[in-house]
This record gives C-alpha cells, sequence and structure tokens, in this order.
C-alpha cells in the first residue's frame, strides 16, 4: 500500500478519534472501574487498592437491605406517576393549543420557561412555595379559610409535592414534541375524517391519537429514562426526606458514596439502577426499529401495488 | 383549513376556550410570577405575609445589587461562563468529526464505535460519581474548572455525535464524492463543504448544550469545592446557608442565575425547538 492509501484508510478514525479517546477516558473507564469495585468492600479511609474482594456480598446486601427497597418503591412511584400525568396534561394541552389563535406564539415561548431554568433553581422556586411560613401556598390556602397543608415536612405530602414540581418543569417538553407530531400529521386523513362527519372528539381519538402514537412513546420513554435520573430537584428540596419518602435511588446512591461513604456498595447500586435505565432504552430502540421496519413493509407493500 | 379555526366556533366556546387558556397559562406563571415579585420585595414585606399585593418598598436595586456586594456571585457567574462556553465549543468540535466519519465513512469499527456513542448517550451520569471523582483527583484535575469541562464535554459528547450523524447522513453522497473529484483532500472536504452546511443543527445543538451545562448542578457538587471555581447553580446553594431565610436574596440570586439560558432561549427559540424535536423524534 502507498502511504497516502493507507492515510486515506485512516481518515475515519483521525475524525473520530477525539471525541473516542474522550468516551473512553470519561465513560468506559469509569463504568468498568465501578463494576469492579463493585464486588469489593471499599469504603471511605481506604484506598481502593486495600479493599478486600468480597463477591456479590454487596449486591445480596442491597436486596436485603430495608432502605433501598423503600427507595426502590419511591423511585417506581415517582418515575411512573410523573410520566403519566406529564403526558397526560403535556398531549391535552397540545391538542387544545393547536388552533390558530393570537397570542398563541407568546403562550408557547413562556410555557416553555420552566424547563429552560436550572433543576435547582426550579428546587428553591417550589421549596419556597411550599415554605410553611413564608410560602404562598399555604398562605393563599389560609386566607380561603382551608386548612395548612404540610407539603414538605410530612412524609404523606413530601412525594406528592415533588412531583407536582417536575411536572411542572416537564410537561412543556410532552408539549413541544406533540405539538411538532400534531403539526406533521398527514392533513387527508384528517380531512378525510372530517367530511365522513367525524367530531372533534372522534378526530382526536380515532386519527390524531394514533397517528402521534409513534413520537407518543419515544417522548414517554425519553422522560421515563429521564425521571429515573433526576436528582438536583429532589435534594434541594427534601433531599430524601422526611424519613425515606423521597428518597430516590440516584439520591440514595449519593447518599451511600458521599455521606456514609460506602463506595462498593454504592457501586453497586449504581449497577442496579444502570441496568433499570437500560431495558428502558433497549425497549426504547426496539420499537423504533419494529416501526421502521413496519413502515418500510408498508411502503413497500403500496408500491407493489 | 384544520384544525377548525376558533373564529367558526361560537362565541360562547370561543370565549371559553381562550379563558381556558390564558388561565392555564397564568397557572403555570404562577411559582415564576411568585419569585420574581419576591426579589422585588423587603424583608419586612415577607414576613408580613404580603405575597400577592404590590411591595411596600420598592427593593429591586438594593436586592440585586445586594446578591453582588455581599456575595461572590459575580465570580460564580464567571466561573459558569468560563465553564459552559469551552464545552460548547469542545463538544461539537470533537462531535462534529466522529459525526461525519460515522456518517460517510464505511469502516470496519463503525457499527461498534456508532454503539458506544449511543450508549454515551443514555448512561445516567450520575451512577459514575466516584470514579469520575476519583479519576479527577488522580489527574489533578479536581476542583478546576478544565476537569469540568472535561467530563462535561465527554457527557455531553454522545448526543451531540448522534444528532450530528443523522443530520450528516441525509445529506447527499455525490457532494462529497464531487468533491473528492476535483481533489480536495478529506480534511478540506470536512472543513469547507461539511461544516457550512450543517450549520442549523450546530447552532440548534449550541443552544441545547449551552442551557444543559448552565443548569448543571450535579457535576459542579460532585467535582468542585472552592468558590474560585464554583459556578453559578453550585453558587446558590452554598449561599443558602448565608441568606437563611431572606427569601428576597434567593430569589434575586436564583433569577441573575436563570438570566443567561433564558435569554438564550429567547434568542434562538426556534434554534432550541428544532433541536428538541429533532433529537427526540430522530435521535
Amino acid at each position: 500500500m502507498t502511504p497516502s492509501r493507507i492515510f486515506n484508510r485512516a481518515t475515519p478514525y483521525l475524525f473520530l478519534a477525539p471525541a473516542a479517546i474522550v468516551l473512553v477516558v470519561a465513560l468506559l473507564y469509569p463504568i468498568g472501574y465501578l463494576t469492579v469495585a463493585s464486588f469489593f468492600d471499599w469504603r471511605m479511609g481506604t484506598p481502593f487498592a486495600d479493599s478486600t474482594f468480597n463477591g456479590i456480598d454487596n449486591y445480596l446486601w442491597i436486596l436485603k437491605d430495608p432502605n433501598f427497597r423503600e427507595s426502590f418503591g419511591v423511585t417506581m412511584t415517582f418515575a411512573f406517576t410523573v410520566v403519566v400525568l406529564e403526558m397526560f396534561v403535556g398531549v391535552g394541552l397540545a391538542l387544545l393549543l393547536e388552533r390558530p389563535i393570537r397570542g398563541m406564539s407568546v403562550f408557547r415561548t413562556i410555557f416553555i420557561l420552566p424547563m429552560m431554568i436550572a433543576p435547582i433553581v426550579v428546587g428553591l422556586i417550589w421549596r419556597y412555595m411550599y415554605n410553611p411560613q413564608f410560602g404562598i401556598l399555604n398562605k393563599t390556602l389560609k386566607e380561603w379559610g382551608l386548612p395548612a397543608i404540610p407539603w414538605l415536612s410530612s412524609p404523606d405530602w413530601a412525594l406528592p409535592s415533588v412531583i407536582i414540581a417536575d411536572i411542572w418543569q416537564w410537561t412543556p417538553f410532552i408539549f413541544i414534541l406533540s405539538l411538532a407530531a400534531l403539526q406533521s400529521l398527514s392533513k387527508s386523513a384528517l380531512e378525510a375524517a372530517r367530511i365522513d362527519g367525524a367530531s372533534e372528539w372522534q378526530q382526536i381519538i380515532h386519527i390524531k391519537l394514533p397517528l402521534m402514537m409513534p413520537v407518543l412513546v419515544v417522548a414517554a420513554l425519553l422522560r421515563m429514562i429521564d425521571a429515573f435520573k433526576v436528582l438536583e430537584v429532589i435534594f434541594i428540596m427534601t433531599n430524601g426526606g422526611p424519613g425515606l419518602s423521597t428518597e430516590i435511588l440516584s439520591l440514595q446512591i449519593y447518599k451511600t458514596a458521599f455521606v456514609s461513604w460506602e463506595l462498593g456498595r454504592a457501586a453497586a447500586l449504581s449497577n442496579f439502577l444502570l441496568a433499570i435505565v437500560l431495558v428502558i432504552t433497549i425497549a426504547m430502540f426496539l420499537y423504533t426499529k419494529i416501526r421502521d421496519a413496519r413502515l418500510a413493509k408498508a411502503q413497500a407493500a403500496a408500491e407493489a401495488y | 383549513m384544520f384544525p377548525t379555526p376558533i373564529e367558526k366556533v361560537s362565541p360562547t366556546a370561543r370565549t371559553a376556550y381562550h379563558a381556558g387558556v390564558w388561565v392555564s397559562l397564568l397557572l403555570w406563571l404562577l411559582p415564576l410570577g411568585a419569585m420574581f415579585l419576591t426579589s422585588f420585595r423587603s424583608l419586612a414585606d415577607i414576613s408580613m405575609g404580603n405575597f400577592w399585593g404590590i411591595p411596600s418598598e420598592w427593593m429591586i436595586i438594593e436586592n440585586y445589587s445586594g446578591v453582588f456586594q455581599t456575595t461572590p456571585m459575580g465570580r460564580f457567574l464567571l466561573n459558569s461562563l468560563m465553564i459552559t462556553v469551552p464545552t460548547v465549543a469542545g463538544a461539537l468540535a470533537i462531535s462534529s468529526l466522529a459525526a461525519y466519519a460515522l456518517a460517510k465513512y464505511n469502516f470496519r469499527l463503525n457499527i461498534v464505535l456508532f454503539a458506544m456513542f449511543i450508549g454515551g448517550n443514555f448512561i445516567p451520569f450520575q451512577i459514575l460519581m466516584i470514579p469520575v471523582r476519583n479519576l479527577t483527583i488522580d489527574l489533578g484535575l479536581y476542583d478546576t474548572i478544565i476537569g469540568l469541562v472535561l467530563f462535561h464535554v465527554a457527557f455531553q459528547a454522545g448526543f451531540c455525535t448522534l444528532f450530528l450523524r443523522n443530520f450528516i447522513k441525509a445529506l447527499p453522497n455525490s457532494l462529497i464524492e464531487a468533491a473528492r473529484c476535483d481533489g480536495a483532500g478529506e480534511f478540506r472536504i470536512f472543513f469547507v463543504l461539511i461544516l457550512p452546511l450543517i450549520r442549523p443543527a450546530l447552532a440548534a445543538l449550541a443552544v441545547l448544550i449551552f442551557t444543559f451545562v448552565w443548569n448543571d448542578y450535579f457535576w459542579a457538587l460532585v467535582l468542585v469545592q472552592s468558590d474560585s471555581v464554583r459556578p453559578v447553580t453550585a453558587g446558590l446553594e452554598a449561599l443558602k446557608g448565608q441568606w437563611l431565610a431572606s427569601w428576597q436574596m434567593i430569589a434575586a440570586g436564583a433569577i441573575i442565575a436563570a438570566i443567561p439560558p433564558v435569554s438564550m432561549f429567547f434568542l434562538m427559540q426556534k434554534h432550541f425547538i428544532a433541536g428538541l424535536t429533532m433529537g427526540a423524534t430522530k435521535g
């Protein structure tokens, strides 16, 4: 081979090298490290080299730990509740606001604002709203003659309060995606339905929602993945409390690692969370692959016809 | 014209619809409005419970200048800028190169590397906190701006590369082949032909990455401990102790921290929405 041919063959690798190196150092190496560490009894104070191998003890400990079970339950409740409610509100608002009305672009712009704000600021805003002394929510309830609600201080209310804040911040995400999906729907299907006398409601149920479904499924799965990663807002609002009532898994990992300094156990917990997210991600990819394959088949059939 | 323009619906329904739209908008804005009003108030107002009324005295200048005078907020803002801008530039630079290679070259490791970038897009990065923290300590990058930039770039690279790959993949191959026939080298093709063509995608990504990184708090918490490096998000949390129940200061600080990403959004709104939709539907 001539030198220039060798160079040509190497070109894609040269283009990829910087990104690949960064990814290996910052991603693959830490994941490997984490996996190895999860099999060691590794605590604060001992360097990793001096910690002892303890097999799958960390994983067994997790399974037996009641705190983990509670935190797992909180995580699942949180993730499913926020995704379901955000889908309902987001898609509903998109269907409502799809009409061309005056001031719509202003509405859309303002509605997206919560997404742009740092999670820590969102946490602060809601902690202020919920504040028992200075918070405007309880103050307003009192003025209306209603009893005060112990938003963040009671174990029963803390999780719903945190969920409300998440819905406030992330419904706009579903809203934007649904709106984009609605606007790219085929007009001919809707027209046909209208001519056949379908009511607004029938159009939504039988035409719009089914046609939007592919985007909606992906949006819901993306939100689900994100919901498992949420940490900052809850960290600021409740730090997991009262008790463990809002301690989602990512927060428990953080505390196990940097508060009680049980690094081996935190590593095992991390791998557990990674597995959950991996399953959802694979589900999402399978879904899009199957959808694309079906579309291609339908297209081929249409062309043959 | 579908859906039915609102003008064709009966007047009562139309009024109800408009009212519904604006009420829901106001409801959504309530928390932001409360924060804004609070940042204009005096402490006396807050402890008196004057939440929705006109502030008894306007403390706009006092509160906002107080934030800068009594705290290192100016420093925090500067740090955020020094972390965010290089991250955006770095992530876009390495991802556009990688995306071009993945989209337009056939080579043996293409699939493997592509899978790695997909993985890099979906891993919950928080779980890497222990190894990443130890790695920065070993490399002498703990508590430095470079360390934060490096890991932010790495965490955003997967998303950027996937996003740009889909965009470049849609460009016609004939363009590149024509340039090759004219004797352009591979790097020249990338810089002179591809880069100008993907400018819209780069703009959309830049807005997204800017807000992601500016708003990050977690990595600042894990990788930073001194005020000279701390970005504005972590700074805000650190000041909570100093401000205690001075909610008018907290509100002013929070609004200052939110201004850069929000103004970025207003300036580049189209790009931002295009980016989100593209990223979610095609990524």
